[in-house]
């Protein structure tokens, strides 16, 4: 099962932002400091934290909280 | 949030490679707003390097400092090298994958026409060459030797990709030992410590162009730290041992000279003893020892004196507090000794009390413990050695113990002189003076970075810089060389004059080593060389006092050479001036003997 407590954390940690900001719609868009290395960094301590490989065809989709709270779900459901 | 931060540091020290929790952490300290220094890093790589400005700006926050952290241009060494330059980095890191000089270099090495690999190797000889002449105006450049992505194979040694990364070596060994500010690191040894399997992480290669993982890049970038001693914000110059325990097993005072734990073919006798081959290694590449023993004096220098086993005896050890002081006491009176700060001294015990009550009374003493674990014993001494960093002391460095003895022998000399001049006087003491020799470059950059209590500015300088300075027209570097009869100090002082224009020279750094203080040198050698100052024509010299932590001694130096006040700012920097003409009245010391050897 996903916290969501540590996602947000993480996410957080990641794109420097107050977790307490980060809602469904989080998304490049609504989060400036969201730059593509800021992004590659994110997705190494996503799959440092939770224990999983994203796929390849997932990396470059994770682009809102939403997705990644799915992508994630998905691989801990398979795992 | 300034009370939280020594748990933020050990939180942090103890979060490894976990990116988030690093990342989180090394954000608190940088807000934290306690961070005295900041380093400016540039990166380099035909791969993507972001990853290590996250480990360096760890590294960076433990030892109080904030790292700026900028990356070159992409796979283009001396464009992106110019930029950085420009933008004035302190630390320029060049880090390359083999496999990606040419693409999936390793699976094709014995596929490719020889001319193709010979052509490319080639290329990375023009390529590094440039990149490393765009770069002389960085401090500090450090170059990663080329390394595959796996370990090698056992079973073929000198295979084709470790034969070819061997000749790409090469080349870059030689093109970096050409420059001074350059070093390099055996990247396929930090792989090998952290594991090979995690040193790479294949899948943020193939999506990322990002090879390198998250433990290889935070070893990398505790190697730099520890190499540079931590970008110059420490400098451990003495190793402080206990006795019981540490240096033998067993207690003198119970189990006597013939029970003690110290034979070469025994366990753990052979521990204690391996363990003193290293510590006397370490003695002879230029680090201090001092014994320091909660026992009856006798018998401890016993044990130096007439145990068959000892390694370490009397003559090793510059210093040695053998009574029932506390440890804590004992280590003031070392450091005071010596004539080094605390923050300069490195102690090791067995006794969880005596590293307890040290950290929490003396936090700046780095201590070790004796590992319950004895087998652990001798890598423990390895680490040390590593922070020690004694791959960079110069050859002058190894016979300081000696110096450091003869100033005891000196000091127990002066009881017998009733008067200090007296005692000066017959101690024969000779200064040479020396300008602008290229040899010494080395020594001196050492003084300018290591000296803090008799140091009028406290400039730090490479040893390139040094070479630079040498070599300008505009400025003058002297170094002096003290010696007595009771032995010869070595180059131990060091004076760089600029100039300004053509009447005026500045003494941009004076500075003694405080082995040497005390013995009217610091004053003897200003006649010889205002009168060259003179020589070249200039009306006026002028000089400064830097305050720092350390340098309250010398803040009334220059009155005492003749030059006069002329201002003092908030920090209590002061800036000072001496007419050259008429020429100023010189009041050497009478017991030096001054030569100038030009």
């Amino acid at each position: 099962m996903l916290s969501e407590d540590i996602l947000r954390d993480v996410m957080a940690a990641m794109l420097d932002i107050d977790p307490l900001s980060i809602g469904p719609g989080t998304s490049p868009d609504t989060v400036p400091e969201w730059d593509s290395v800021r992004h590659m960094n994110l997705i190494i301590a996503i799959e440092q934290t939770f224990g999983i490989t994203v796929p390849d065809e997932d990396v470059a989709e994770m682009t809102s909280y939403l997705i990644i709270k799915a992508v994630i779900e998905e691989q801990l459901a398979g795992a | 949030m300034t009370d939280g931060t020594p748990a933020t540091q050990e939180a942090l020290r103890g979060a490894g490679s976990d990116l988030a929790a690093v990342t989180r952490l090394i954000t608190r300290l940088e807000r934290a707003g306690s961070l005295t220094r900041t380093i400016r890093f540039g990166l380099s790589g035909n791969v993507t390097l972001d990853l290590l400005g996250t480990f360096l700006r760890k590294q960076a926050v433990l030892h109080g400092q904030r790292a700026i952290v900028r990356v070159g241009a992409f796979d283009d060494h001396v464009g992106g090298v110019r930029r950085l330059a420009g933008e004035q980095v302190d630390v320029l890191i060049i880090l390359d994958l083999f496999d990606a000089l040419i693409p999936a270099f390793e699976a094709r090495v014995e596929i490719l026409d020889s001319d193709v690999v010979r052509d490319r190797l080639d290329r990375y000889r023009a390529e590094i060459a440039l990149t490393l002449a765009e770069a002389t105006s960085i401090k500090h450049v450090f170059v990663g030797l080329l390394h595959p992505l796996a370990a090698p194979t056992p079973d073929e040694p000198g295979d084709e990709i470790a034969r070819t990364i061997a000749a790409f070596n090469g080349v870059l060994v030689e093109e970096a030992s050409q420059h001074p500010n350059v070093g390099v690191f055996d990247t396929a040894a930090i792989c090998a410590r952290t594991g090979w399997a995690a040193a790479h992480d294949l899948r943020s290669y193939r999506r990322f162009r990002a090879p390198f993982g998250s433990p290889l890049l935070d070893a990398l970038a505790e190697h730099l730290f520890r190499r540079t001693r931590g970008f110059e914000t420490y400098f451990y110059k003495a190793l402080v041992l206990d006795g019981d325990g540490t240096l033998w097993g067993g207690s003198i005072g119970e189990d006597l000279l013939s029970g003690i734990q110290l034979e070469p073919h025994g366990t753990p006798g052979s521990i204690y003893w391996e363990v003193q081959q290293q510590i006397l290694a370490l003695h002879q590449r230029g680090v201090l020892l001092a014994l320091c023993s909660r026992n009856n004096e006798r018998d401890v220098n016993e044990v130096l004196e007439n145990h068959p086993d000892e390694v370490l005896r009397d003559e090793h050890f510059a210093v040695k507090r053998i009574d029932w002081n506390d440890k804590t006491t004992s280590l003031r009176s070392i450091a005071d000794t010596l004539g080094i700060g605390l923050d300069a001294l490195v102690f090791v015990d067995d006794s969880r009390f005596e590293i307890e009550a040290v950290r929490s009374q003396l936090p700046m003493v780095r201590t070790f413990q004796v590992p319950s674990d004895l087998s652990m014993y001798p890598r423990l001494v390895s680490e040390i050695r590593e922070i020690f960093a004694v791959e960079s002391v110069s050859k002058e460095s190894p016979d300081k113990t000696e110096q450091y003895r003869i100033r005891g022998l000196a000091k127990a000399e002066r009881g017998r002189h009733e008067s200090q001049e007296s005692f000066l006087a017959s101690l024969g003491i000779r200064l040479t003076i020396e300008r602008d020799q290229p040899a010494s470059a080395r020594r001196i950059a050492e003084l300018t970075q290591k000296s803090n209590q008799f140091n009028l500015t406290t400039r730090r300088r490479t040893e390139t810089e040094i070479l630079g300075l040498m070599r300008a027209p505009g400025s003058e570097v002297y170094s002096l060389r003290v010696e007595d009869r009771f032995g010869d100090s070595g180059l131990t002082g060091v004076a760089i004059l600029t100039y300004e224009d053509a009447s005026t020279a500045h003494v941009d750094t004076f500075l003694l080593s405080c082995r040497v203080l005390g013995r009217g040198a610091e004053l003897a050698c200003w006649p010889m060389m205002i009168e060259l100052v003179r020589d070249r024509g200039c009306r006026t010299l002028v000089a400064e006092y830097v305050p720092t932590a350390k340098n309250k001694q010398a803040s009334e130096f220059w009155e005492q050479v003749g030059f006069s006040l002329e201002s003092e700012d908030v920090d209590g920097r002061r800036a000072y001036r001496l007419h050259l003409h008429p020429p100023p009245v010189a009041r050497p010391p009478s017991y030096v003997e001054v030569i100038g050897a030009f």
